[in-house]
Formats: structure tokens, sequence, C-alpha cells
């Protein structure tokens, strides 16, 4: 069944936002596609973001005293605080209400949905549960960093987006159940036999080790990416910064052009003598001349002979020799036992062949291959003196450069100490990936290692147990589940980076960017050509795509969806976000009108409703409202209709939030 | 299946730096020759446990395929050697080597002859640990080193007398 959901409107009272309520209802009922809220910094953006993140999600039933606390409004006016969100669930109304006991630190959910009328806690209807998961509402409820960070090798936001969209997640639910299962299980076993809680502790404590280790592994893992970015950032830095002391940057960039052209010589020379000294008659004079001996020696002993074994083999079934005599029993078992003093035929043949390499790789110069190799050795040496002069001539233009400008000093000591610890984390890296299987479980960092320990000790506690039989159906189970979940996931993606292509053909038909894969983050296809413009509209074409299908469709709710985009890429993304989905509710700051609203508006002119919302006896504010502006007061707040006024609105100063 | 060729995990981690590497070596293959070729230098063999070994291939792979008779020759010449066996005893010589070799597996090699090439690797790390106070970390320095040691220790033992036997 699909799931459509839209946002009506919203009120807020007695809390750390102005009081409001916003409707972006037309008068069908249906939504404006496109809502533009104006809030100056100060007047509550985030706490209005977290306020309708747990209206979605039922959180807030959770929240310990002081967090529900901290929504009431500065000064308090109230003990009790209210939100109400109206929504449209596949075109039934649902209204969620959140009631705010400051007192007591709580929050109580109604929820009012059709046909049930009015109930109290939170009760979305159950088809749209999957969407109203915590996690899973910051996908379609968030800031406009978000874009950036699906596109951040070192944030794993697509791959969780995914993840809780398509429930994949399940899979490893199901695992843990089956787990547990065996666990309840085998703990329930008598425990009188030998060894038992020995065996256990064992099992756990590799457990525990494993878990640290895949823990650390990660850790570090995200410490390299981290510092990987960082690299490339401080590199064109550095770049940047040479670019500008003119003779000496091209002096630089020829020494390192001329570098890479030593470094590549050496590797390419390297290469051909590892694959010459893969004949071992090259490697050595000595090799050459004991191969050719054996040669030698089995020509000399007229080895592999004419006959073969099976010739005299089937001689002893005769009863006449070739020779004309008869052949006895006697002269038979002769026969027979001399038979295996001759090759097999195969044998024979082998030997040929071996001979015949032998004649062919050697030859009549037992030195010519050896002689070889070294002159190439001769030549790698010289290559790599040359590596080593243009590398020490590169070294000392960067030290001059570096004395030339504290800037590109700056720049290069990050990158030199950014490679070391690089190094250090790659270090540690490897030892996860070690074999070695000698020390003790303490001293031992390879998972795979550790892993088949493990997988020792559980057999070893299970034929204690009993359970063998039950723990061998576990394993296959969880291979099962892990298979499905791995399948699940590399299809899914391959499907969404389809799709997400194809509506990036769409939608910018004109663009040179594509998605190449979707790992933990978004991998672009020419992702170092793409403008900054071009890769976050990739982004938003991904969530697009995730959340705007025909099984759901979902809105956009984005704080500052502007702000951190340079001006000039704005109108990109103001023209694109209208197409991406059917309702888009922004929250914007008079600084983000510049290229962003005027393009959004300008994509789909009918359709943008303008909100303008901002705290009350802000004189500077209010004498901005004119008789003609549509204009709601409440309490401590003002909320102005119309596009004329949110262009004339203008931030005199900054509040924090 | 036939026996398949084993490297010590130790090797193999020894060789890391150089595995993958563009231009270095194109698979595990290439450390398991390295310490075959030492531990047929230094005449050396050794058994070990297989729970220290990973198993490679039953075939010689890649850019040894070609190679494959050459190197199955300078095995069984050293077992030929250390068998007593001298290349004028044919009976003898035909005996060992229908035990050490059979043309229908993919390396030429019997079980046995595999189990035996495998010892002159395992022998072999240990030797390249004595030639080398450190693992080897990029390939154009190790190429140059490992050729200078072979070449000192063939000349050493050829000196000695003990390196040929005919």
């Amino acid at each position: 069944m699909s799931a459509v959901l839209r946002i009506l409107g919203w009120k807020a009272v007695g809390l750390r936002c102005p009081d409001h309520e916003l409707s972006f209802d037309k008068s069908s009922g249906q939504p404006y596609k496109v809502t533009l809220i104006q809030m100056p910094n100060g007047t509550g953006k985030t706490t209005t973001l977290a306020l309708l993140r747990a209206a979605l999600s039922g959180v807030a039933e959770q929240w310990a005293p002081e967090q529900v606390r901290s929504f009431q409004k500065r000064p308090p006016t109230t003990d009790r605080g209210y939100f109400e969100l109206r929504l449209l669930l596949n075109n039934r109304r649902v209204t969620i209400v959140m009631e705010f006991d400051f007192e007591k630190g709580r929050v109580v959910y109604r929820t009012t949905r059709s046909p049930h009328g009015q109930q109290s806690g939170y009760r979305p209807p159950a088809e749209f549960r999957r969407y109203m998961q915590p996690d899973f509402i910051n996908f379609f409820v968030f800031d406009g960093e978000l874009a950036e960070k699906l596109l951040d090798r070192t944030e794993t936001n697509a791959e969780v987006a995914v993840t809780t969209l398509f429930q994949i997640n399940l899979l490893d639910e199901v695992k843990q159940v089956v787990m547990d299962y065996w666990e309840r299980q085998t703990q329930g076993k008598p425990k009188e036999q030998k060894g038992l809680t020995r065996r256990q502790n064992y099992r756990d404590k590799l457990q525990a080790r494993l878990s640290y280790l895949l823990r650390e592994k990660a850790r570090l893992e995200r410490e390299r990416d981290t510092r990987q970015t960082e690299l490339v950032r401080y590199r064109e830095r550095y770049e940047r910064e040479l670019h500008r002391l003119g003779e000496l940057d091209r002096q630089i960039q020829d020494a390192e052009s001329r570098y890479q052209e030593a470094t590549r010589r050496v590797q390419d020379e390297a290469s051909e003598i590892l694959d010459r000294m893969r004949d071992p008659h090259a490697l050595s004079a000595t090799f050459a001349k004991e191969i050719y001996d054996f040669k030698q020696g089995l020509d000399r002993v007229k080895l592999p002979e004419s006959a073969a074994r099976e010739f005299f083999e089937e001689l002893a079934n005769e009863s006449v020799c070739v020779c004309g005599r008869p052949i006895d029993a006697e002269i038979q078992q002769v026969i027979r036992e001399r038979a295996s003093r001759y090759l097999g035929s195969d044998n024979m043949d082998l030997l040929n062949r071996i001979k015949r390499s032998i004649s062919e790789a050697v030859g009549n110069d037992l030195n010519l291959a050896s002689q070889e190799v070294a002159e190439m050795l001769r030549n790698l040496e010289r290559l790599m003196w040359n590596e080593q002069t243009t590398l020490q001539e590169l070294q000392s233009l960067r030290v001059q450069a570096d004395e030339a400008d504290p800037a590109v000093k700056a720049a290069s000591q990050e990158i030199s100490r950014l490679e070391t610890e690089l190094a250090e984390i790659e270090q540690s890296l490897a030892r996860f990936e070690s074999d070695d299987d000698s020390l003790d479980d303490d001293r031992t960092f390879g998972i795979k290692v550790i892993k088949e320990r493990l997988e020792r000790a559980e057999e070893q506690l299970a034929e204690v147990h009993g359970t063998l039989t039950l723990k061998r159906k576990r394993d296959v189970l969880a291979e099962v589940l892990d298979e499905a979940n791995r399948r699940a996931r590399v299809s899914i993606a391959e499907e969404l980076c389809m799709l997400t292509n194809q509506r990036i053909r769409e939608l910018m038909p004109y663009n040179n960017i594509s998605l190449a894969h979707i790992d933990k983050s978004l991998a672009l296809e020419g992702q170092e050509g793409g403008s900054v413009g071009e890769t976050l509209s990739v982004a938003y074409a991904f969530l697009a795509t995730l959340f705007n299908q025909s099984e759901h469709q979902l809105p956009f709710v984005v704080d500052s969806p502007a702000n951190s985009i340079d001006l000039e890429v704005r109108p990109k993304i103001g023209e694109l976000i209208p197409k991406l989905t059917s309702q888009f509710i922004a929250f914007t700051i008079s600084s983000e009108r510049d290229g962003f609203v005027d393009a959004l508006a300008r994509a789909n002119p009918t359709e943008v409703q303008f909100l303008t919302l901002f705290r009350k006896n802000r004189t500077s504010w209010q004498h901005l409202v004119s008789e003609s502006d549509v204009c709601i007061e409440t309490t401590d707040g003002l909320c102005v209709t119309g596009k004329s006024f949110f262009f004339r609105f203008q931030e005199d100063d900054e509040e924090g939030n | 299946m036939a026996a398949p060729f084993r490297i010590l995990k130790a090797a193999r981690e020894w060789f890391r730096d150089l595995r993958g590497k563009e231009g270095s070596f194109r698979t595990d293959f290439d450390a398991f020759y390295f310490c075959f070729i030492a531990g047929i230098a230094a005449n050396r063999k050794m058994s070990v446990k297989n729970d220290d070994t990973a198993e490679l291939v039953d075939y010689f792979p890649e850019r040894y395929g070609p190679r494959r008779e050459l190197l199955v020759a300078l095995f069984i010449t050293r077992e030929l050697q250390k068998l007593g066996i001298s290349l004028e005893e044919k009976d003898a010589m035909n005996k060992a080597i229908s035990a050490l070799v059979n043309p229908h597996s993919p390396s030429f090699l019997s079980d046995d002859g595999v189990r035996e090439f495998n010892k002159y690797a395992h022998g072999g790390f240990e030797v390249l640990q004595e030639w080398f106070d450190d693992r080897p970390r990029t390939l154009p320095v190790f190429l140059r080193a490992f050729k200078n040691k072979l070449d000192a220790h063939v000349a050493a033992t050829a000196a000695g007398g003990a390196f040929l036997s005919g």
C-alpha cells in the first residue's frame, strides 16, 4: 500500500519559540508545494524542528525531565506547553498533540484520526510507522548540511537512510533473535559437566576480544577517513599557496614531474626484473647449470627410455615373447618386476617436456639469462639513484617555498603531520589483517584468527552442552541471513543508484555528473570535475529518489537549505528542489534569499507560500508590517503571510538560537 | 583435488608491503616463490604444522605457468641430491622421479612432491629472515638485496663445495 505523508501545519504555545500557528493548506485542502518560513536567528528554528521531529516520532514520551523543561518559554509564563502537528496521511487528517507539563518534566501525546477520534498516546496509522522512526525522520526533516554529509565518505548517512527505509536492519534483528535463542538453550543446560564454566568463560572472553577488535578497527578506519579528507584539503591548500609563488611554483612542478617520471621508470624496471627473476635459471647461473646438468644426466642414462612401463606390463600377459620364446609364470613375474624400473608413458612425456623446456630456456649459454638480470639490476640501481636525486631536488625546492611563504610552510607541516599520522593508523590497521596465530588471545590482533578461535571455542562448548546440531543450524541460519543482508544492500544500492541517475538525467540533462555507487556515503562518478552545485544536486536527487517513489511520498523539511551554499550555486539548487518533492518546507533567514529564493519562486511561481515569523517587541521589524499585510499576532510573536513582506524583511542583528 | 602449495602465514605477513602494489607481487605465489628459491639455495627444508600455513593453489599460477617445467626440474635436481642419487644411477633416478611427479596433476607434482616442494619454501622463509634484518618495504630494494644475498650465498657454498653434486 502506498504511503503519502503531507504536513498541513502546526501550532506551538508556551514553548521556547514564539507562540504561533502555521497552516500550509490551500482552499483545496492540499498543502502548498513549497512553503518558505522566514525566521530570524533566535526565533526558535531549532526548537521548532525538534518539536516537529518529536511529534512525528513519538520520542518525547521517553525524554528526561530536564530535556522536557528545556522547551519551556524563557522567561517562563506558564508551566504548560502545547505543540500540535496536523498531517495528511493518505488524504486522511491526523493530528498529533504533545502536551508539556514542565513541573513534572513530562510530555503526554494525544492522537486524533478517523475513525478512532481522539485517543491518548502516540498512535499514527500502522502503515506510516516505518517512516516515523526517529533515525529516519532526520532524513526528511534535516538541516542544509545533510546533503553535503551524504557525499562525505567519513559519514555514514547514505547507508543509514537506505538501511532504515528498506528495513534491512530487520535481518540483523532476526539474526540477533537466532543468537539469543541459542544462548538461552545453552544457558539452560545442566552445568555439572567438567570444564563447562571454563569453556563458557573462554568463549565469552573471545567474544569480548572480537567485539573490541571490530570496534577498534572501525574507530581507526573512521580516523583514517577523516585524516585522508583533511590531507586532501591541505594538499589543495598547499597547491593554492604554492601557486602564488610564481617562478618557484613552476620549478616545483617541473621537479615534481621529473620525480614522478623517475619513480615510474624505477617501478617499470623493477616489474620487468621481477618477471625475469621468475625464471630460476635467470636468478642464478648456478641454477641454470644444475638444471642443465640434470637434463644432460637424463640424456646420458637415456631417460626417458624409448619403451614405456606399459609395454612390459602388457608383454607379461602374453604367452610368447616378441622374440618368439615362450613366457612361463616365472618369466612373467620377472618381467612385471622389471617393468617398474621403466617410466609410464605419461611420465615419459613429462620428462621429455622438461628436457625440452630446459634446452629452450638455458640453451648453450648457461650464464646468458643471469647476466641479463645482472645488467637489468645495474640499470635499476642507476634509475634508483636518479629517483633519489630528483627527490632531493624537489625537497630542496619545497624547503625554499616553505621559507618564502609562511602559509606554504604551515600547509606543508600539516601535510607532513597528517601523512605521519596516516602511516601510523595504516600500521595499526594492518594488525587486524594479521594471520599470526602464535600469540595468546590478548596479544592477537588478527580478526580472522580470533574468529577462528571463537568458532572452535563455540564448537567445544556446544559439544559439552549437547547442542552441537543446534549450533550448526544456528550457523547456517546466521550465514543465510548475512548473505541476504549483503545481497539486499547491494541490489537496493544498485537500484537506487540507477534511479537516482535517471532522475539526474531528467532534471539536469546538461550535467556531466552521476552517482557511481552507494556505500556508506554517495560516491560520484567524475567527482573531481563536479562543481559544488552539481554534487549537491546529486545528493538532493538521491534523497528525492528515496522519499518520493510510487510506494511512498514524504515531504522535505529543511533548515537553512542555502546557508552553507555559495551564492553562485544557490540558483541551481533553488530551481531543482521543487522538482524533487511534492512538498517542500524550508526555514530560511533573510540572507538566504539572494539567489536561492528567487530561483525557487521562478521555478514554481504559483505554488510558493511565503511566511515570516518573528518575536514581538522588535520594533525595527514590527514597523515593517503595513496595513495591507496579512498578520497574525500572538502573545509574543507575529506571523506575516505574503511575498512582499517576506522580501522586505531584513534581519538587523543576530541572537543565538 | 591435487595437493595445494602452502605458504607460511608468517611469510605472507612478512611480504605484505610488496603485495598488491602497482608493479609488485601480483599474488601470494610470488612470495612463495622467493621463499622456495631461498630454500633451494640454502638446501633447507622445514616441516611445519598445517595450521601455520595458508593454502595457495594446486598449480603454478599466472606468470609461473610457462616456467613450471623449469621449477619442477630444479626441485627434482635438489631432491636427487638430498637422496644421494647421482645422475648416473638410472634406476634410482627413475624411481625417485616417479615418486615426485604426476603428469596428471596441474602442478606436474605428486602429492608427495608438492609436500616436499612446500618444505623448501618453509625452510626458505627461515633463510630469508636470516638474510634480511627487516621485512621488505619496496620491490626495487627487495629485488636488489635478494639477488645480492643469493649470489653471496651461492658463492660461499660453492667455495665450500657443498652446493652442487653431479
